[in-house]
C-alpha cells in the first residue's frame, strides 16, 4: 500500500489546516467510481421503473434475446428482464441496507457496553455473541422458513441475527482500546456519568472501524440473500435477483441472458460494496492511527 | 535529604504532603516502592517545581496528589496528603471528583491523547467549564480562558478539531481546559517535552501568564532544568523515590548542596558548554 501523505490545505484565514477524512476518502479516484457505480445501480433500481415497461407485462415475446426493445430480452413468461431487474434490485438493495443498518445498531449496543465495562458485562455480551455467530445462516433459514414462511422481515431478521457479531466484535475490540486513553480518563476523573462517556468519548472514536464492517456488511448481506432466493428460501413474489437466477436455472442453454444480466448484476453491487468499505478502511484508519 | 527551607511564618499550604509512599503492581506478583517517602508543601500562589529524571517518581507522587493513580486494589499508597487540611488518602470517590474536577487541574505531557479526537475544541473547553467552580459557562467564557491560556484566534479555534491544530495549541488547549475549572492548583507534568524547543518557550510563557493572572498555584513535573530556571520559586529534586533537595531555585542552582543535584547541574552545563566535555552521572552508571 503506497504511503499516502496527509495534503494541506488552506482555510480561510489562512491557517494551514489538515483535510478531513471524509475530503480525504473523496479524493482517491477509485472512490469516486465505486461511489458513482452504486448510485448509478440505485438510480437504475429505483429511478428505472419510470421509464421502462411494467414488470408483470406479459405483452412480449417469449425467451426473447436482447434487442431493441427489451434491452435484456424476456424471460419465459414473456415479461421483460430489464424491469424485473429493476424491482429485484430494490429488494435486494432494501435488504442489504436494513440488513447492515439492524447489524450495526445491535453491536454498537452490546459491543460498545461489552468493551466498555469490561469484567462480567463483557464475558456475558460476548458469550451471547458467539451463540449467535455459531448458528449457520442457511441452516436457520431453511427452518425459519419451513415455520414461518418466507417474507422480506423474516429474511432480513435471520440475515441480521447471523451477521450482527461480527461487527460487534470490531466494536468491542475498538471501545477496549479507546477507554484506555487520556481524554477518556480525564472524562472519568472528572466525574461524567458512564454512559456519557462511551456515548461522547468512547463510541465516537471506535466509529470508523465500524463504518468499515457495516459497509461489507451490506455486501454480504445482499449475497447472502441472493443465494437464499437462489436455492428458493426468498420471498416468492419478489423478483430478486437471486430468485431471477433461480428461474434462469432451466434456461442456461438457450436463454443466455437471463442468467447472465442478474448474475452481472449481483457481482458488480457486491464488489462495489467491497471495494467501498475497502476505501473507507484506508482513509479512516491513517488518519486516526496517526498521532502528531 | 538536604533542606534549604526557609522557615519563616507561612500561610496554610495548599497541598501537604507527609511521607507519602507508592507502591504499584508491575506484572506478575512483583511490585516496585515508586514513591518511598515524599514529604512536600505548595503554598497558595506559589510555583513549585520537581525535577528528576525519568524513574525517579516524581509523575506517580503527582498522580497520587491528583487521584490519578491506577484504581486497583493492588495499588498500595500511604503517608498523608492534605489538600487545605482535607487529608485525601482514603477520600471517597465523591471527594476525589470534586478536587479533580473543582480544585486542581491537571496538563499531561502527550496533548493529543488527552484530548478527544471527535469533539470540537471549544466543547471540551466548555464542558471543563461547566464542571468547574466558574459562574459563567456560556462559550463566550470559554473563549476568554483560550485566549488566557495563549490562544490568540480562539472564536476561529472553538469550531475546529485537535487533528488540525498544531502541538504548540493543542497543549495550550489543554492549559485552557485546567484553567477553565477556575482551580487552586495546576499540576504540570512534562508539559512542553514533547514540543519543539521554540514551541516550548511559547507555550511555558503562556501558562507562566496565565497562572500569574489568575493566583493559582503551579506544580510543575520536568526533568528539564532550564524550565524549572524561569518559571518556578520553590524546587524538589526527586531520584529514586525520594526527595534529595529542596530549596529555592536560587539556591538549588547556584549553591546545590546534594551530590545528585550536583551531578545534574553539571550534566547539563557540560551539555550546553561546548568547553567542556560531556560529563555523564556516576548515578547514572548502573
Amino acid at each position: 500500500m503506497a504511503i499516502r501523505t496527509r495534503a494541506k490545505s488552506r482555510t480561510e484565514s489562512g491557517q494551514a489546516a489538515l483535510r478531513t477524512p471524509v475530503q480525504q476518502f473523496l479524493r482517491l479516484p477509485s472512490t469516486a467510481f465505486f461511489l458513482a457505480l452504486i448510485v448509478l445501480m440505485a438510480a437504475f433500481c429505483f429511478i428505472g421503473p419510470l421509464f421502462s415497461a411494467s414488470p408483470t407485462d406479459t405483452s412480449f415475446d417469449v425467451l426473447k434475446a436482447p434487442d431493441a426493445t427489451n434491452l435484456a430480452g424476456t424471460d419465459s413468461l414473456g415479461r421483460d428482464l430489464l424491469s424485473r431487474m429493476m424491482v429485484g434490485g430494490q429488494i435486494s438493495l432494501f435488504v442489504g441496507l436494513a440488513v447492515g443498518f439492524i447489524c450495526m445498531t445491535l453491536a454498537v449496543i452490546i459491543g460498545g457496553l461489552a468493551g466498555f465495562y469490561g469484567g462480567v458485562v463483557d464475558t456475558l455480551l460476548t458469550k451471547v455473541a458467539e451463540f449467535f455467530q455459531v448458528i449457520p445462516p442457511i441452516i436457520l433459514a431453511l427452518v425459519s422458513i419451513a415455520m414461518l414462511g418466507a417474507s422480506l422481515p423474516i429474511i432480513i431478521t435471520i440475515l441480521s441475527i447471523t451477521m450482527w457479531p461480527q461487527v460487534a466484535r470490531i466494536v468491542r475490540a475498538e471501545c477496549m482500546r479507546v477507554r484506555e486513553l487520556g481524554f477518556v480518563e480525564s472524562s472519568r476523573a472528572a466525574g461524567f456519568r458512564p454512559l456519557r462517556i462511551l456515548w461522547s468519548d468512547v463510541l465516537p472514536n471506535a466509529f470508523a472501524p465500524v463504518l468499515v464492517a457495516t459497509t461489507m456488511t451490506v455486501g454480504r448481506a445482499i449475497l447472502l440473500e441472493s443465494g437464499l432466493a437462489f436455492l428458493g428460501l426468498g420471498d416468492a413474489n419478489t423478483p430478486s435477483w437471486g430468485a431471477l437466477l433461480n428461474g434462469a436455472q432451466a434456461y442456461m442453454q438457450t436463454a443466455w441472458w437471463l442468467t447472465l444480466f442478474p448474475g452481472v448484476a449481483i457481482f458488480v453491487i457486491v464488489l462495489a460494496a467491497n471495494m467501498l468499505g475497502d476505501r473507507l478502511n484506508d482513509s479512516l484508519n491513517p488518519a486516526l492511527s496517526r498521532v502528531k | 535529604m538536604t533542606s534549604n527551607e526557609n522557615s519563616s511564618a507561612q500561610p496554610e499550604p495548599l497541598i501537604d504532603v507527609t511521607d507519602l509512599s507508592v507502591t504499584l503492581p508491575t506484572g506478575q506478583r512483583q511490585f516496585v516502592r515508586a514513591v518511598k517517602s515524599v514529604s512536600l508543601k505548595v503554598y497558595p500562589g506559589e510555583r513549585v517545581g520537581i525535577v528528576g529524571e525519568s524513574g525517579s517518581g516524581k509523575s506517580v507522587t503527582v498522580r497520587a496528589i491528583s487521584g490519578l493513580l491506577p484504581e486497583s486494589p493492588l495499588v498500595e499508597v500511604g503517608g498523608s496528603i492534605r489538600f487545605r487540611g482535607r487529608e485525601l488518602v482514603g477520600a471517597s470517590a465523591r471527594d476525589w471528583q470534586d478536587i479533580r474536577s473543582k480544585r486542581i487541574g491537571m496538563i499531561f505531557q502527550d496533548p493529543m491523547s488527552y484530548l478527544n479526537p471527535t469533539m470540537t475544541i471549544g466543547r471540551q473547553v466548555r464542558e471543563a467549564l461547566q464542571r468547574g467552580r466558574s459562574e459563567d459557562r456560556s462559550m463566550d467564557a470559554a473563549m476568554r480562558v483560550m485566549e488566557l491560556a495563549g490562544l490568540s484566534s480562539a472564536a476561529d479555534l472553538i469550531g475546529q478539531y485537535p487533528f488540525q491544530l498544531s502541538g504548540g495549541m493543542r497543549q495550550r488547549v489543554l492549559i485552557a481546559i485546567a484553567l477553565a475549572k477556575s482551580p487552586e492548583l495546576i499540576v504540570a507534568d512534562e508539559p512542553t517535552t514533547a514540543l519543539d524547543a521554540t514551541i516550548q518557550r511559547r507555550v511555558l510563557r503562556s501558562l507562566d501568564d496565565s497562572v500569574t493572572r489568575l493566583g493559582t498555584s503551579l506544580l510543575l513535573i520536568t526533568h528539564d532544568l532550564a524550565v524549572v530556571a524561569g518559571l518556578c520559586d520553590r524546587v524538589y529534586v526527586m531520584f529514586r523515590g525520594e526527595i534529595v533537595e529542596s530549596g529555592t531555585a536560587e539556591q538549588i542552582y547556584y549553591n546545590p548542596q546534594h551530590d545528585y543535584t550536583k551531578d545534574l547541574l553539571r550534566s547539563v552545563r557540560s551539555f550546553t558548554d561546548d568547553s567542556e566535555e560531556l560529563y555523564v552521572s556516576e548515578y547514572a552508571r548502573d
